[in-house]
């Protein structure tokens, strides 16, 4: 093909254009971050938690937790300073690397760990999908690194374009940098006056095998907050379900965990009456409104406080 | 039968079924070149001719007609 | 791999590098070895059935060219397209039969437990299936001649940027196009990227962006209220068109890279004035398959009942439309609601014409703008069965959208990059549809112009696309 070097001489200086745009690119997401993080620290979930939370007790878990313990609240009752770093959507490799680097860099005394037997599971797309979270951490926290690269096997490749790393975030930093949010410590409210639709399902949960790498992973972290002398409390959040764990391999063992490593579990609360005969403490089948929060965060406080007092 | 004839009795068949008084026939005039000649109208146009002209189609007959001037040697063969 | 895979973008440079450097008389064969691997990739026991279906349809095409007898052509052609068929019906429809009789049988108090078969579903199985019928008929017809290269029949049936969603092409298109097949020229691979960006613009910024929410909504409809459904429900169609669009432009792009044209599959659907023109400008490919295969020698056969037959041809042709789409009651619904409007178009269609002829009606912005906006609400309602996954739930749909209303559910970051892409998308059709070749970016002669456009583009794909779904919000709400 005659134009064959025309071609290559106009392939390559359209790679060099969008090479350099990248690169530009990158300049305004890392100075749009750092403005998102001077205006509304606590609206970026992911990096006030990471980077900047350094309260006393760390709630982590996803959107059962961040909607439903309140901080101001648990303050109150348990007199240490409280943050909620759930986040909605996310799963046990979120929550292993946030603990962990937060552990590394100022110990809590405390650790609320909301979970659920299914998070010990094999990864899904779903959640692979869920770790981009984490890339603005890619390049300086060698757990998010390794978690990231998880996804696919190209993944260390793709990270090397900013406008891949930050995709899909330009909205929230955008609204991060020029309004603020009333957050309570991460608490967030679902404000609704009951759930309205209100069927109470029983649900019979289907075995499930737990995968050694991410039962290997939790373990590390109950060893870690052992050697830290960090009290780590497992937690089911409460759900407008019964749910029948019989057939449940998964949740045996999940038991058994807590049990042979000492770590309290407090479950109580997951398919409880206290909580199942009021529908409108619920916003939905899975999430407690803000009704629902002050009467979970209150019942917790008291079961924490007796752990402690052991 | 002429090919003139066949026009001739052909126009008005087309000026009815598709809504056109002005319509004049071409050899080479096809679907596209008409608003409103589309699969609908077509077998309605077929049906007319075949009335008009009583005549038969088969459905071989059909796919050799992608023009008007197709349409014309194919009736001008119903009559040989 | 898919197209919208990191694999793909390493696959395909690799496939038109080696297609360039391979002579003239291996192109077919090479390109016969890269869709078989490609399919192998994602389907290994199947690609096994779609090399049997190939098998069968040349001996079939090879039997029906070389008799003689009248006869004999019509019944190899009817046994070949039950031979080709037959795979079809059973992976897609006999689950769908079977539970239907089962229930049927309940209903009527026989409580038979028949046995559970589930398969997955081959891929590319309804579009090659269609392909292999098509080509069957054209060589019975005479209207192509049969090919005498099995690679290029096994070509035709597992070209792989058309086998995963279409276009559904002819052999008539294909098969002369292979006997021809060049080095790629410039322009194939400049206009071919270039109908690939725009295709995964539409598909990983409009469509999977879009889907996120009509997902979010339509997986929890006890939990949604009217207003939030209707609003989900106009915005299911403009997904659909960005990922089935945007994917078989895709696929189109890939295949112009190669120097091979492949017929196209929409042409700005939302500017169309009446239903009938929606579907000559939606899901062409099939439309006109259809059109062709079904409703032509329906409407011949039945053409003495005037008016009803054309009608039931419509009803007939919409309906097999819908279950090729898939094995279920709603799609069938859906089937006949396109044939009612289409029945109801083609019977008012002289007094609609009169009306305005009448009043010069075509030229006015006004009427045209409402036009499109009628098609529109018309093919959104359609698509409430397309796209529940049952009937009941359709029903439910429709009953909250006319009645319970309330706040509209908002998810600020999906919908924001959605309905900003779409305008994107709709500015272009729109622009194309009513200003042909002004204001042009892809196609500006400034080079400045048209590598901006293209870094535009890409970097939306980028910083807006959906590269992964990661952006979720709790999806039970």
């Amino acid at each position: 093909m005659k134009s064959f070097k025309t071609l290559i001489t106009k392939a390559f200086t359209f790679i060099i254009l969008i090479i350099l745009l990248d690169l530009f690119a990158g300049y305004l997401f890392d100075y749009l971050e750092k403005k998102a993080m001077n205006n509304n620290p606590q609206g970026m979930t992911a990096e006030y938690s990471m980077w900047k939370v350094e309260s006393d007790i760390i709630i982590a878990g996803a959107s059962e937790v961040h909607h439903s313990l309140i901080p101001s609240l648990m303050k109150e009752k348990l007199g240490m300073s409280v943050y909620n770093c759930a986040n909605d959507g996310q799963s046990f490799y979120y929550q292993y690397c946030m603990i962990n680097s937060i552990i590394e860099r100022k110990k809590p005394k405390m650790i609320i760990w909301s979970m659920s037997p299914y998070y010990l599971t094999s990864l899904t797309e779903k959640e692979k999908n869920s770790f981009s979270i984490l890339n603005p951490f890619y390049d300086s926290n060698s757990y998010c690194k390794r978690v990231i690269n998880m996804k696919s096997e190209f993944e260390n490749l793709k990270m090397l374009s900013n406008l891949y790393r930050y995709n899909s975030s330009i909205f929230s930093l955008l609204i991060n940098s020029f309004s603020k949010t009333n957050s309570d410590d991460g608490y967030l409210a679902l404000n609704d006056s009951g759930y309205k639709y209100p069927t109470l399902i029983t649900r019979v949960l289907p075995k499930c095998k737990m995968d050694t790498e991410i039962k290997n992973a939790f373990i590390e972290v109950i060893n870690k907050c052992k050697e830290s002398n960090i009290q780590l409390i497992l937690i089911f959040a409460p759900r407008y379900e019964i749910d029948d764990y019989s057939k449940n391999d998964c949740y045996t063992d999940f038991v058994q965990i807590a049990n042979k490593y000492n770590v309290p579990l407090i479950g109580e609360y997951y398919s409880s009456p206290i909580f199942l005969r009021d529908s409108t403490l619920f916003k939905d089948h899975a999430h407690l409104n803000d009704k629902g929060a002050r009467l979970f965060t209150r019942l917790l406080c008291e079961k924490i406080k007796q752990i402690s007092l052991k | 039968m002429q090919k003139q004839e066949i026009i001739e009795k052909l126009t008005p068949i087309f000026r009815e079924v598709f809504s056109d008084s002005t319509l004049e026939l071409r050899d080479e005039m096809t679907a596209s070149d008409v608003a409103n000649w589309d699969s609908l109208t077509h077998m309605l146009m077929i049906t007319e001719v075949e009335k008009q002209f009583g005549i038969k189609f088969k459905l071989k007959d059909l796919n050799k007609m992608k023009h008007v001037g197709n349409l014309i040697e194919v009736i001008n063969s119903k009559f040989e | 791999m898919t197209f919208a895979s990191f694999n793909f973008l390493l696959f395909f440079p690799l496939v038109v590098i080696l297609f360039n450097l391979i002579p003239q008389r291996g192109k077919v064969w090479f390109l016969l070895v890269a869709s078989y691997f490609f399919y192998i990739n994602l389907q290994p026991v199947y690609a096994l059935l779609l090399a049997l279906v190939t098998g069968s349809t040349y001996l079939f095409t090879k039997g029906i060219y070389e008799t003689k007898s009248d006869i004999k052509k019509h019944k190899l052609l009817i046994w070949g397209i039950i031979v080709v068929i037959l795979p079809l019906f059973f992976f897609k429809y006999f689950g769908f039969i079977n539970n239907s009789i089962f229930e049927l049988l309940n209903h009527l108090g026989l409580h038979l437990s028949l046995p559970k078969i589930s398969f997955i579903l081959p891929i590319g199985i309804s579009f090659y299936t269609f392909m292999a019928i098509g080509y069957l008929v054209d060589v019975y017809n005479e209207d192509v001649d049969f090919e005498k290269s099995i690679g290029s029949t096994g070509l035709f049936l597992s070209f792989f940027p058309i086998i995963l969603s279409g276009p559904i092409e002819r052999a008539g298109n294909m098969f002369p196009q292979f006997k021809k097949l060049q080095n790629s020229t410039y322009d194939d691979l400049v206009s071919g990227a270039k109908l690939m960006l725009w295709g995964y613009f539409m598909k990983l910024c409009v469509a999977d962006r879009l889907g996120i929410y009509v997902d979010a909504v339509y997986t929890n409809i006890p939990f949604h209220n009217g207003t939030t459904l209707a609003f989900a429900t106009v915005l299911y169609p403009f997904q659909v068109y960005a990922d089935l669009g945007g994917y078989t432009l895709i696929a189109i792009g890939v295949a112009r890279c190669l120097g091979i044209k492949v017929i196209p599959n929409f042409k700005r659907p939302f500017f169309a004035t009446s239903m009938s023109e929606f579907w000559r400008r939606w899901h062409m490919s099939l439309i006109q398959w259809l059109t062709d295969y079904i409703y032509t020698p329906l409407s011949f056969n039945l053409r003495s009942w005037k008016m009803w037959g054309i009608v039931s041809a419509l009803m007939l042709t919409f309906m097999i439309s819908g279950i090729w789409h898939g094995a279920a009651l709603t799609f069938i619904i859906w089937g006949l609601v396109q044939g009612v409007y289409l029945s109801i178009e083609a019977a008012m269609h002289k007094q609609r014409t009169e009306i305005t002829q009448k009043f010069r009606l075509n030229n006015k912005p006004w009427y045209i703008f409402i036009s499109c906006v009628w098609v529109f609400v018309l093919f959104s309602f359609s698509q409430i069965f397309g796209k529940c996954n049952n009937v009941r739930d359709a029903f439910e749909v429709i009953g909250k959208i006319t009645g319970k209303h309330g706040g509209l559910y908002m998810d600020k970051t999906t919908l924001s990059f959605g309905l900003f892409a779409l305008f994107i998308l709709l500015i272009k059709d729109f622009r194309d549809e009513f200003f042909p070749g002004k204001m042009l970016f892809f196609e500006n002669r400034n080079i400045v112009v048209r590598y901006l456009s293209y870094a535009l583009i890409l970097i939306l794909i980028l910083a807006i696309g959906v590269l992964d779904s990661g952006q979720f919000i709790y999806f039970q709400f």
